[in-house]
């Protein structure tokens, strides 16, 4: 018996398992256009406003806490995609919900009630033992109109739908080119792993210059997954494990083909594009 | 026996390099912004449009739509000169064939082709399959006002086969899916924001609606038993959904120039922007029928228009499309009262209906009661949008309350006109 206890307390440590606790902050800020200055929330991790909300990334087993506090002034939710939820956080409250992730995974976070993700509440949890370089890109678009609708009480189409700005991790281009998390950097032969999600409205469609990547896992399109694709959709909610393996150096964007996306209040370049640099 | 070694040696070498030589294709082409296409409105007129575009360089140009088509064998290598007469600058991007940072067309990089320059694209084309080209300077704006193409690359052997050693076809068709917003092209001076792209013009190979049928190679024919390759390819910014007929089973063999581990066969293919597919479509009935192909809103995939691909039957002739708006998830309210429900009620002052909306819960029922407290209009409810019938109430303010089935309730006051 105390063999078997000896071997169970050997083998846990081993694989990473491990108890964790992440405080998540529900704040408000803006995020600025050439023309106008749009109202934005995000999930911040230092309870300080960044327009990126923040990705989290945690190992196979690992049994996490999260520490949700609305910070805003309406009553908001929390919830991990595929696994818990939490229903209702009352202005100014914080309530806790602990998740084991048994499998590895990409999964949107968000705030479910409402349209409360077109304020901008999306993230990114990465469920990953990977050993290689990995990037991350949470694809978003928002509309001034419906931000300030939904944050206001006021109404909004939910038909119509044209959104100002488009993001990845809460920037638009050139600003994602100094995004270390989104930036993707290797060299010739590197095996690299891509994660990306759609915390927006509407489909996205990103289009790698350079290089196929392979798709390994994609939560709305199954049928995608071992495709070696150079553009494919990602639908609003989905996310996906991706692999590149570079087979020459050069810079190469990946975008989003709708083009519409490439722009940031309008102006072009802008919006849902960022740059590859792969070395020798 | 020296000199037997040394032919033989000279013979190998040759032998080697002719072996290793890889056969070389070159195009010569002309970037324009002054060309004219005919398109039809949704109201059957012919409009003629200004576009830009890609033309073969041969002294006389003539600018249509799409541009040319570059083909090539699988191994060969492909040389394509733009020459860029027009006043600015143009690029052309080779989407999807993975070339290097040189001849990417992305004038971030490398900078773009500036006006009475030119420049060769040189690329080795690897995988058979289906791959687009188009412009990448200002590139939400160039590439809809007409620069783009096709690139198709057959198998090594230019067979007729999907790709080295895959399944073989009786004839082929290309179709190269598009949109088009008409204020766009008809004055690119006074755009505005690009955010205003709103297309009208939904285009097959760069015609809509009936032209399409007037083009005899757009309409596929075959007899029980042939394999019709459609090589399928979206450069739009909206999203397409081809729908087959029963006339035909559709598989689907290679995606984005990479075959496919496991073939499948559909009914249904959905098309996003940017990537291409070969579908070997087998004939199972001579009948005429037609593959619809759908445009898309990339926003909850909201239908905006249609073409079709007619299947044995040269007189076909286009059919409006009948599609019931089936969305009614159409008002969102915004979270008002802190602490309390998100409701919206609608309009006030009312006449003949109200409207209900709730952010969060769903009703379960109402009661309305008129200023003395008489309750006059009662009804069960069970969703987060609902309408009442308030039509035979008498003229003015009335209470309503809301049971929300979080067992919560709600008081609105509302004015009966």
């Amino acid at each position: 018996m105390t063999r078997l206890f000896l071997i169970l307390f050997t083998i846990i440590p081993a694989f990473g398992l491990a108890q964790k606790s992440v405080d998540l902050y529900m704040i408000e800020g803006v995020i600025h256009t050439a023309s106008s200055t749009i109202p934005y929330f995000t999930f911040s991790e230092t309870g300080a406003f960044d327009s990126s909300n923040v990705i989290l990334r945690f190992n196979v087993g690992d049994e996490v806490t999260f520490n949700v506090k609305n910070e805003t002034d309406f009553t908001c939710g929390f919830e991990v995609k595929e696994h818990e939820t939490i229903d209702r956080i009352a202005m100014g409250e914080t309530k806790s919900v602990t998740i084991t992730f048994s499998q590895e995974g990409t999964f949107l976070y968000q705030d479910p009630i409402n349209d409360h993700r077109a304020l901008g509440l999306g993230g990114m949890v990465v469920i990953s033992n990977f050993n290689g370089a990995e990037y991350f890109g949470v694809f978003t678009e928002h509309n001034e109109e419906w931000v300030a609708a939904i944050a206001d009480g006021g109404v909004y189409n939910k038909k119509t739908y044209g959104p100002d700005v488009f993001t990845i991790n809460g920037k638009g281009f050139p600003r994602t080119m100094a995004d270390s998390l989104a930036m993707i950097m290797g060299h010739v032969g590197d095996t690299i792993r891509i994660h990306i999600t759609n915390a927006g409205q509407m489909y996205h469609f990103p289009h790698f210059h350079g290089y196929h990547v392979k798709i390994l896992s994609a939560s709305h399109h199954s049928n995608y997954e071992g495709w070696m694709k150079d553009s494919f959709g990602i639908a609003p909610e989905e996310s996906m494990i991706l692999e590149l393996v570079p087979d020459k150096p050069g810079r190469f964007p990946m975008h989003n083909h709708n083009l519409v996306t490439t722009t940031f209040g309008g102006n072009y370049p802008g919006g849902m594009m960022m740059h590859m640099h792969i070395h020798e | 026996m020296s000199r037997i070694k040394y032919i033989f040696g000279i013979v190998l070498l040759l032998t080697m390099l002719v072996s290793n030589a890889q056969p070389l294709r070159q195009y010569s082409v002309v970037s324009l912004m002054n060309g004219q296409s005919q398109f039809i409105s949704d109201s059957g007129t012919v409009m003629t449009l200004p576009i830009w575009g890609y033309a073969i360089n041969e002294g006389i140009t003539t600018l249509r739509l799409p541009g040319p088509t570059f083909y090539a064998n699988q191994g060969d290598s492909v040389h394509i000169t733009m020459a860029n007469p027009s006043m600015e600058g143009h690029t052309i991007h080779l989407h999807g064939l993975d070339v290097d940072e040189a001849n990417d067309g992305v004038p971030h990089h490398t900078g773009f082709i500036q006006q009475n320059e030119s420049f060769t694209y040189r690329f080795k084309a690897t995988h058979a399959g289906n791959y687009l080209y188009h412009c990448h300077v200002t590139t939400t704006m160039h590439l809809t006002l007409g620069m783009y193409g096709m690139v198709i690359v057959y198998p090594s052997d230019s067979s007729n086969r999907i790709y080295d050693g895959g399944p073989t076809y009786d004839k082929q068709y290309e179709y190269l899916l598009s949109e088009m917003d008409s204020r766009w092209n008809t004055d690119y001076t006074s755009i505005g924001s690009f955010l205003t792209f709103d297309p009208d013009l939904f285009l097959l190979n760069g015609k809509n609606r009936s032209l399409v049928y007037n083009d005899p190679n757009m309409i596929m024919q075959g007899s029980i038993g042939d394999q019709l390759l459609m090589r399928t390819l979206n450069v739009g910014y909206r999203v397409n959904r081809l729908i087959f007929p029963n006339e035909i089973k559709a598989q689907v063999y290679t995606s984005d120039g990479r075959v496919l581990s496991e073939p499948f066969v559909t009914d249904t293919l959905i098309v996003y922007p940017g990537e291409r597919f070969s579908i070997l479509a087998e004939v199972l009935d001579e009948s005429p029928s037609y593959v619809s192909v759908d445009y898309l809103d990339p926003y909850r995939l909201k239908f905006l228009g249609r073409d079709y691909i007619p299947i044995n039957d040269s007189s076909f002739t286009y059919i409006e499309p009948q599609i019931e708006d089936t969305d009614t998830d159409t008002i969102g309210v915004g979270t008002e009262q802190v602490n309390t429900f998100p409701i919206v009620i609608y309009p006030n002052p009312a006449n003949e209906e109200l409207h209900l909306v709730s952010g969060l819960y769903d009703f379960l029922g109402c009661r309305i009661s008129d200023l003395q407290g008489r309750s006059v209009y009662s009804k069960k409810l069970g969703e987060r949008q609902e309408v009442i019938d308030i039509s035979d109430l008498k003229p003015g303010s009335y209470f309503l309350l809301l049971e929300m089935d979080n067992g919560g309730f709600l008081h609105k006051k509302f004015l009966k006109q």
